[in-house]
């Protein structure tokens, strides 16, 4: 026995050497099927939605100071889900500078996560929308690389366009949820996150809205 | 002969440091009215020549607090933490009030064939710059004000300041413009508040009207004028107390927002504080369920298996290869 112990030290190794080769596979399959189903919903999504309405553009430049303000937010100019499948979706959203563009579920789930980057929070016209993916490299595992004044455009159901620009990154801890949550619509306007590697902590991408005021 | 000592020589030196005391511990004092702020005023490439620009003084800070002039003192203005989100707010604020007391600059200027303007001499403190519109060609170019500090931290002398724009094409139709009033209070708070409040507004500086806000109008009120480049300011003319003032505008809103000031007393010390944004009008989206839980949601893969298995794998496949090379080493 004792003579074909090296026999079982080398299988185990193997074993293990095999292990991680499998996890990898899974984990680039995961991310591939994920890939192909968002492009897939992403064409389907994009002839539901309408171009840009002609008749979008504020009286006043810049964002409407009153809005958040209204007693009575107007229903009618939320945008509406779009079904596709089974599932409901709030819009895309498009990183150029990634070459990233992607369908954003309504709401979040992790079977949904899997499938596509989920509205974690808030919304687009109330500037406080974040936005939460997995780290697969078709999703949300490249916003690392995002740097400041990186433009990103969410459009809405409606084909209404929310420009952003990329404002800061900051690396948050799993369980601070406070963190994410903090400078709500006043120190940004779009979060993006995913988590990191490790899985431990979330790669957050704050960005501020781009309006004609502050275009010009 | 010990008292006489001291008489000779002590009262002579504690007379010698009251000298050197201003000197060497009043800042102020010994800051010189040698800095400069420059501003730079060009819009992409169409540099705004012969812009016109006001230096006000407009008090100096002492860590978060502002003591202002004292035709500013005054009023309660809701400044923020003065961050960059909202010191522009801040300026707009402060130019309101500006405009409102005809506060007189400390200097004048237009911007040069470079689109600068160099205003020199100034001594520690803060500054609003203001400037006025500008048309070039049929676009009317808006600058917003600026809230400049010059202190003993400044490394350099000079300091150079970008200030913002907005522009509108001129035309001969007429344009709205509406002031809205909102409170930031809470609502046992309510009480607190007058019936109606005076507004004054002004068109280039120039009071053009008065106007009452109350529960009547919805705290609002819409006037039109010709869209021939001239600026609109309003102030709130008297704060309730105890109320903060804070004035936001874009081309065509304005918005007052005076938030409540919660004084409590303790002693001698008064205390205050402001409340958070617990209006009648909140934004009202709240969080969905999956922020309720304990830790954010989890979004990654599991990838940190690979490495450590790869490598104890590696390693074990060497082992067992070694093991089996001193084997045979043996039986030889």
């Amino acid at each position: 026995m004792r003579s074909k112990s090296w026999l079982f030290v080398c299988l185990l190794g193997v074993l293990m050497i095999l292990a991680a080769g499998l996890l990898c596979v899974r984990n680039f399959r995961e991310s591939e099927d994920a890939a192909a189903y968002s492009d897939q919903v992403l064409d389907a999504l994009k002839q539901e939605i309408p171009d840009e309405p002609a008749v979008t553009e504020p009286k006043q430049t810049g964002e409407d100071l009153f809005a958040p303000y209204e007693t009575e937010p107007d229903s009618s100019d939320e945008a509406e889900d779009i079904v596709v499948g089974e599932d409901a979706y709030c819009g895309f959203i498009s990183m150029p500078s990634l070459n990233l563009e992607l369908p954003v579920m309504s709401s979040l789930s992790y079977p949904n996560l899997k499938k596509s980057p989920c509205r974690y929070s808030g919304s687009a016209q109330t500037n406080d929308l974040i936005i939460a993916a997995h780290n697969y490299t078709s999703h949300f595992g490249k916003i690392r690389r995002l740097t400041a004044e990186d433009p990103i455009i969410f459009t809405d159901t409606r084909g209404r366009q929310f420009r952003y620009a990329v404002s800061f990154i900051e690396v948050i801890e799993g369980q601070d949820v406070d963190q994410m949550f903090s400078g709500q619509a006043e120190e940004w306007d779009l979060t993006l996150f995913t988590c990191t590697l490790g899985g431990k902590s979330r790669v957050t991408i704050r960005a501020d809205r781009i309006t004609d005021e502050t275009e010009a | 002969m010990r008292q006489t000592i001291r008489k000779r020589y002590i009262l002579p030196l504690i007379a010698g440091l009251l000298l050197l005391f201003p000197l060497r511990f009043c800042p102020d004092a010994a800051a010189a009215a040698d800095k400069t702020i420059t501003l730079i005023c060009r819009q992409d490439e169409t540099v705004l020549t012969g812009m016109e620009w006001s230096l006000y003084r407009i008090g100096v800070r002492h860590d978060t607090a502002i003591e202002f002039v004292p035709e500013l003192s005054g009023y309660s203005m809701d400044l923020g933490d003065l961050s960059s989100k909202t010191v522009d707010t801040a300026a707009k604020t402060i130019e309101s009030y500006v405009t409102a007391v005809s506060l007189a600059p400390l200097a004048n200027g237009q911007t040069d064939t470079s689109g600068e303007l160099t205003f020199g001499g100034l001594s520690n403190g803060l500054y609003l710059a203001s400037g006025k519109t500008l048309e070039v060609g049929n676009t009317v170019y808006y600058p917003s004000a600026l809230l400049l500090e010059i202190n003993d931290a400044d490394a350099s002398l000079d300091y150079d300041a970008y200030p913002k724009f907005y522009q509108s094409t001129l035309s001969v139709e007429a344009k709205e413009y509406t002031v809205k009033k909102v409170w930031i209070d809470d609502d046992d708070a309510h009480s607190a508040r007058p019936a109606d409040l005076t507004v004054d507004l002004y068109q280039d500086g120039v009071l053009k009207e008065t106007v009452t806000l109350n529960e009547g109008n919805d705290w609002e009120y819409t006037w039109s004028a010709l869209n021939d480049g001239s600026e609109w300011t309003v102030a709130e003319r008297e704060i309730p107390e105890p109320y903060a003032v804070m004035i936001d505008s874009n081309s065509s809103q304005f918005l007052i927002r005076n938030t409540y000031q919660e004084t409590t007393t303790t002693g001698s010390e008064t205390e205050t504080t402001t409340t958070t944004e617990t209006t009648t009008e909140p934004p009202a989206t709240e969080p969905p369920s999956t922020t309720t839980k304990p830790s954010l949601v989890q979004t990654g893969q599991l990838w940190w298996p690979v490495i450590p298995l790869a490598l104890g794998g590696v390693i074990l496949v060497g082992a067992g290869i070694s093991m089996r090379a001193g084997k045979k080493k043996n039986e030889k």
